[in-house]
């Protein structure tokens, strides 16, 4: 579920923003699922109500969520490509920040590659293993 | 508002609850030891448990929150401070209430008498008295105890506790102090208590309230400082408008009763005396009933203010301040002797004898303490007067007769003890400078030495007094109460009865050539006739009264007569007629003049200055002077005059 | 209108200034926390705002009203918590209720119980009978009974377990939802509120250091780590750098204003290797400013 952190550098409501935009994103929160009111999500998180309202507001803004007076705040229904948009920009941008790590490390790229080549591999046979079982 | 009232009650219920079976239980306890005597009750419940109560209480109002951390809360409450403090005040007030209300009931029960709860002036109904008063302790009255005394320990300790903790018992040191002032006899007997008492409430309420309304959170170390300044600032305040309504009360002069004599001054042309007034709610009381003895004597209770009246003015002047009373004139009437009863605004002291000017009435000296003067013997410098001494141990009273001589300290001539003070008589006999007195354990009149208190017998027996005298220098004739015979008593020779005299005989004065004036009582020249007065003169050698035989003409029957003081003239006046007219007859040219009075009984005729008379009607004084033929009024009394009054202030005792 | 001001409040507790004409302006809704080490005089302020003590200087208005001149309305309409409890020991929540209902024209009976029932007080034991936490828990269900439109809290969570912070942050959000309140809170725990007050006001030797919304100074405070070629001695000074730290050939500098172009600026002086910029938490940030202070 969506988890903030105040000791973090990103502001409260960007927070709350990216954590739902993950979970749109993965699936959990389809279109036209109802979001949890300001009031409950508030009391969740231990955040101030304003800050929520602040996050929802901007998700609003950029087109995720939609309005409906009386009932609250849903996921606005967008389409595959745009989901499919949005998810490889946010792993671009997941990416680069594992860029910037590897190169402070001074990992090469071909080092990068076979790390990458590695995991996929494993995933694959953890997968496979657990078909079976 | 009832809120806080109400949580305060809670606050403090159980505590009440456990004071009141305390109470009960000391009652009890006390019947099972002892008799149940009400005044021991009285004593116990009200002079101790109630008082102490009332400081813990208003002691515990305010620490009671410091103690417990809980006036942040208060302070925080949406009620302003006014409303906090009378919240308080109104509460601890109930309490209090409750909890004499219960006192007094236990009282009753225990047998002490139901009382007339006046709020201190109904003094009249004292209530714990006697073993307390042979202590010299004060009485107490219902109001004091009941409402006086709790009302300002209540708001004494309100305001100490607001102080930090150490305060309270600087007050405590503070009021024993005052308390030891205030019963000690000599310097304040009495203040008017409730007047007192009030002044010392309002100045704490209004000091707990300024200090209360500042203090914030109670936490400010200077609030003691500011305490003190307000309280003392509303005392100041207080005193200096009791002061101002003592003086205002000063000024008034009250329609009251003439008491004690009258003096006649300034050549008769003023007359002294004291007046009594009930005293105002203001007046300051006497509490303790020392000066006559009896504790329900409504002496106390009243004002007494030195009062004369002059010729040319129409009312009344007061010499000096209220409470100068029992004036006397010294021989040359400059000075007087009197009882001064106040020394400060509003505080009455013990009676203090002192010499006093006889046209302001400032005080010049102090000569004893509860003393009144009796007489000025022969010159200024020496004054005769009472005193009343309280004995410690058994308790009794010793009344003594004293004299005062200038320079010289005042000396003690002759002590009687008993349980109550004496109403001593003294007559001085210039003759033989010898007091005549009467000693109260014996049945006769003694001679007594004012020089050394030598006391010699005289030959009057019986425990009547003296109805007439006359005397001079060198001669007293004496009539006493038993009207046996006139006495002659001279230096040098045993006192001795005229028998040839007869007892109707009046003696006017000597005349201008020496000789001893009297009104004699002739047989009538027919045989039924009722006897004649005429003037007559007493013969020292033979102790007889011969009628003058020049003015045999002069018929004196039913007249008062008056002789002036050089003999020239005899002013005559009819007794017991209102006819408004008097005569004067020069005795050597026989010349008769008519004197115009007011159209009341004559009741005394007077000699003043060389040739005047003052002549004295039932409401007013007359002086006449033959030589001018001046007739003027010199006074007008509240109250007809009897004739015993002014014969006995007047008289050369 | 705005809900709570005050403008140049001073006070002095003896010769040692505790406020030193502070002023600041909050408005109808907002969460503001009031940060400060023990003893500052954060609450000298929330007293004198309450009309509980008097400024030297200076005057404040909660909902228009002075609190000097008018505590009686004020204390009606604002509600004041501390972190001492100062109740009758004596009483328990109904007796309480019976002694304070009276003097609250909106105090809500239902909603007290409500409170008290959703904090676990019980309704009929003494207050000293009662555990800290609890006794704090009954003091806000007090306050929230009478329906104040602004909360004054004083140290809420100071000496609290960890179940009795929840329940009590719980609450105030939920009020903060159900009512609107405004809430003005001071404390010297700053993590606990981070997340709550939407606005941080840092109380140091008696003047206001920082007084910013909690986002803008999350975003404009950031540490910068650099390594450089050349290991140098100081940092220079810089208006934007609020403390710096230097270890050979690591440097560290905290800015207050972050933006790129200010580091690359900074940077510029020296040959850098590399850098990198991380956020500082609350704490830190509190700690940053305060040692920077010392009083002058």
């Amino acid at each position: 579920m969506i988890k903030v952190d105040e000791t973090a550098a990103v502001p409260i409501y960007l927070q709350i923003v990216q954590g739902f935009k993950r979970e749109i994103l993965r699936g959990v929160f389809g279109p036209d699922h109802r979001l949890p009111s300001i009031r409950e999500l508030a009391v969740e998180l231990k955040v101030n109500p304003n800050t929520v309202a602040k996050a929802y507001q901007e998700m609003e803004a950029q087109g995720m969520i939609y309005f409906k007076r009386g009932q609250g705040a849903f996921v606005a229904p967008g389409t595959e490509e745009e989901r499919m948009k949005e998810a490889k920009s946010e792993i671009a941008r997941l990416f680069g920040e594992i860029l910037t790590i590897a190169r402070s490390m001074n990992l090469s790229d071909a080092q990068l590659q076979s790390l990458l080549a590695d995991l996929l591999r494993r995933e694959g046979r953890a997968a496979a293993a657990s078909k079976e079982a | 508002m009832k809120t806080l009232i109400m949580k305060e009650l809670r606050e403090h219920g159980l505590h009440v609850a456990l004071f009141l079976l305390a109470g009960l239980g000391s009652i009890l306890l006390l019947g099972l030891f002892k008799q149940l005597d009400h005044e021991i009750v009285l004593t116990l419940l009200f002079l101790f448990e109630a008082p102490l109560f009332t400081i813990l209480l208003g002691h515990h109002l305010i620490q009671s929150e410091v103690k417990q951390g809980t006036f942040p809360s208060l302070a925080a409450l949406p009620v302003n401070r006014w409303h906090l403090w009378i919240g308080k005040l109104m509460a601890a007030l109930g309490i209090c209430v409750l909890v004499y209300g219960v006192f007094y009931g236990l009282a009753i029960m225990a047998g002490a008498p139901a009382c007339q709860i006046d709020l201190g002036l109904g003094e009249r109904a004292f209530w714990i008295v006697p073993w307390l008063q042979t202590r010299g302790l004060p009485v107490f009255t219902p109001g004091l105890l009941l409402f006086w005394i709790p009302l300002v320990l209540l708001t004494a300790s309100f305001w100490g506790s607001m102080q930090p903790a150490g305060v309270p018992a600087f007050e405590a040191i503070i009021g024993v102090v005052v308390i030891w002032l205030l019963w000690s006899q000599r310097i304040l007997a009495a203040m008017h208590l409730p007047l007192a008492l009030g002044i010392l409430t309002i100045a704490f309420l209004i000091s707990s309230w300024f200090t209360f309304r500042r203090a914030e959170l109670l936490t400010d170390p200077w609030r003691v400082g500011r305490a003190l300044l307000s309280l003392i600032v509303c005392l100041a305040l207080g005193g200096g408008a009791w002061a101002i309504l003592d003086q205002v009360a000063d000024k008034r002069l009250l329609a009251g009763r003439m008491d004690g004599r009258i003096q006649v001054m300034d050549d008769g042309r003023g007359v002294l005396y004291t007046m009594r007034t009930p005293a105002e709610w203001f007046d300051p009381l006497q509490g303790l009933g020392i000066l006559t003895g009896d504790i329900n004597d409504p002496d106390q209770f009243d004002h007494f203010r030195c009062l004369s009246q002059e010729q040319g003015r129409t009312i009344p002047r007061q010499i000096g301040r209220r409470g100068l009373t029992d004036p006397l004139l010294s021989p040359d009437g400059q000075t007087m002797a009197a009882v001064a009863l106040t020394r400060a605004p509003g505080i009455r002291t013990a009676p203090r004898l002192v010499l006093a000017d006889r046209r302001t009435g400032a005080i010049h000296s102090t000569i004893d303490h509860q003393a009144r003067p009796l007489a000025f013997l022969g010159t200024r410098d020496r004054l005769l007067y009472l005193r009343y001494t309280h004995q410690t141990g058994d308790g009794g009273i010793a009344t003594e007769l004293c004299v005062h001589e200038t320079g010289k300290s005042p000396r003690s001539i002759y002590t009687a003890i008993d349980e109550r003070p004496f109403n001593l008589q003294a007559l001085y006999l210039p003759c033989l400078n010898r007091l005549l007195i009467q000693p109260p354990d014996r049945d006769s009149l003694w001679f007594l030495s004012p020089e050394n208190g030598e006391l010699a017998s005289s030959p009057f027996r019986g425990w009547n007094w003296i109805r007439k005298v006359w005397q001079d220098e060198r001669l007293a004739l004496i009539l006493p109460e038993s009207e046996e015979a006139w006495w002659a008593v001279e230096p040098g020779r045993e006192p001795r009865a005229l028998t040839e005299v007869a007892t109707t005989t009046r003696f006017l004065g000597r005349d201008a050539k020496g000789r001893l004036l009297c009104v004699l009582e002739v047989p009538a020249p027919e045989p039924h006739g009722l006897p004649e007065e005429v003037l007559g003169i007493f013969d020292p050698a033979t102790h007889r009264c011969q009628p003058l035989p020049e003015n045999a003409a002069l018929r004196l029957n039913g007249l008062i007569c008056g002789l002036s003081r050089s003999g020239r003239y005899l002013m005559t006046c009819p007794a017991s007629q209102s006819t408004g007219e008097g005569r004067v007859i020069e005795l050597e040219t026989r010349k008769e003049a008519k004197v115009t009075l007011p159209r009341e009984v004559v009741t005394n005729i007077y000699s003043v200055a060389r040739d005047g008379f003052l002549v004295f009607t039932e409401r007013q004084a007359w002086r006449h002077d033959p030589e001018t033929a001046e007739t003027v009024q010199i006074a007008s009394f509240p109250e007809p005059m009897s004739f015993w009054t002014i014969e006995s202030s007047l008289a050369t005792f | 209108m705005e809900t709570i001001t005050f403008s140049g409040l001073s006070k002095s507790y003896g010769r040692v200034p505790v406020l030193r004409q502070v002023s600041a302006t909050i408005g109808a809704g907002q969460v503001v926390g009031l940060f400060g080490r023990n003893g500052v005089g954060k609450t000298t302020l929330m007293r004198i705002l309450y009309g509980m003590i008097a400024p030297d200087a200076g005057s404040a208005a909660l909902l228009g009203l002075d609190p000097q001149t008018n505590p009686v309305e004020v204390r009606q309409r604002v509600a004041l918590v501390s972190e001492e409890c100062h109740l009758y020991p004596w009483m328990d929540a109904t007796t309480l209720e019976a002694f304070l209902a009276p003097l609250y024209p909106k105090w809500d009976g239902a909603l007290f119980r409500q409170h008290l029932a959703g904090l676990e007080v019980p309704a009929d034991r003494r207050v000293d009978a009662l555990s800290r936490g609890t006794k704090r828990k009954l003091m806000l269900a007090l306050a929230l009974a009478s329906q104040p439109e602004v909360l004054l809290l004083d140290e809420p969570l100071g000496g609290l377990d960890a179940v009795v912070r929840e329940q009590i942050v719980t609450t105030l959000i939920q009020s903060l939802t159900d009512r609107g309140v405004t809430i003005f809170l001071s404390t010297h725990e700053i993590e606990q509120f981070a997340k709550v007050c939407d606005r941080v006001i840092i109380l140091s030797h008696g003047s206001f250091l920082v007084d910013r919304e909690t986002a803008d100074l999350t975003a404009q405070v950031r540490r910068i780590t650099a390594t450089l070629e050349h290991p140098v001695e100081a940092v220079p000074a810089h208006p934007k750098i609020l403390s710096a730290r230097v270890h050979g050939t690591q440097v560290e500098f905290i800015l207050d204003g972050y933006t790129p172009e200010l580091v690359t600026a900074i940077l510029a002086n020296y040959k850098v290797r590399e850098h990198a910029v991380t956020g500082l938490t609350l704490p830190e940030i509190f700690i940053t400013f305060t040692s920077k202070d010392t009083g002058r």
